[in-house]
């Protein structure tokens, strides 16, 4: 493969950190867990998912005007904010939430935010959950 | 406020600070959206965004490639990007070959499609596969909720 056209122009060493970025000139939030291409799957105006494009898995996200959301609720109003070591700190746990609220209340975006909020690992086994139906307090 | 011209093909350019240094931008030329039969217009890959790709999501530095491949060839533009601000423009086309992992190249999958937003002042902020729109294979999918108009299509 030749080599790319902006090598030149970058410095340091090439890689990859799965953290959440904010994008200002796209005035997005994006967030990859994996360094593969991604498939970009659009659940509503405010939040994509990102999909492996190997395993069809959700791999990410990205949430869309943000500075829309921030200006329209304020960091205190909706308690997006905390302060850290003098640093104020978006939560986009709250941002994503705060994008849900806004859209239709949807079996689709239920499941699509959750992907967003929560990584795979955070899962149950449903049986678990049907052994409930069936337990007996003390 | 003029560029600052770099060396290679007239595509590296410097922010336009006043004082004239800042990191390069790639400029590449493109239809012009506005009048798409018209003078190519130049787009902007700001630095900021290429290089925090290349530190910290190498695979997505690794497709600017078909960035440049669709701005110089697309299959369709679409107005009108985002529900809360105007204007912003999706160049959307078929590169010939797509790094799904680092070291790992594939030849375009023909069910996908690859999008490059750019927004109003004509920089690019994100670039990604789109799955393709069952009644045409160079849409993106839904296109009609997502965009506000398809505003030209390539005829080749």
């Amino acid at each position: 493969m030749e080599e790319h056209f902006l090598n030149k122009y970058v410095k340091g060493k090439k890689g990859f950190r799965a953290e959440p970025w904010y994008n200002a000139i796209g005035d997005c939030i994006e967030y990859q867990t994996v360094n593969e291409a991604v498939v970009a799957h659009r659940i509503d105006e405010k939040l994509t998912i990102y999909h492996s494009v190997e395993t069809n898995k959700p791999v990410g996200f990205k949430i869309k005007d943000v500075m829309a959301m921030l200006s329209r609720y304020g960091c205190d109003g909706l308690a997006l904010s905390y302060e850290e070591k003098g640093t104020t700190l978006i939560s986009v746990a709250t941002l994503l939430l705060a994008a849900y609220e806004e859209g239709p209340l949807t079996i689709e975006r239920r499941r699509a935010y959750a992907n967003a909020l929560l990584p795979q690992g955070f899962d149950i086994p449903v049986d678990q959950l049907c052994r409930t139906a069936n337990y007996q307090p003390l | 406020m003029p560029h600052k011209f770099f060396d290679l093909d007239d595509k590296i350019r410097d922010d336009t600070t006043s004082m004239g240094q800042g990191p390069p931008n790639y400029c590449q030329k493109t239809l012009d959206p506005r009048n798409p039969s018209g003078p190519k217009i130049e787009v902007v890959v700001p630095h900021y965004i290429y290089a925090r790709a290349y530190k910290y999501n190498s695979v997505k530095y690794e497709n600017i490639r078909a960035v440049k491949e669709v701005l110089e060839s697309p299959k369709r533009i679409f107005w009108g990007i985002r529900v809360f601000s105007e204007g912003g423009w999706c160049y959307v086309g078929k590169p010939t070959t797509l790094f799904i992992k680092e070291n790992e190249v594939v030849d375009f999958p023909e069910d996908k499609v690859f999008a490059v937003y750019i927004n109003d002042r004509f920089e690019v902020f994100d670039w990604i596969l789109e799955y393709v729109d069952d009644k045409d294979k160079l849409n993106p999918k839904d296109w009609e909720k997502r965009y506000r108009s398809l505003i030209w299509k390539s005829t080749s």
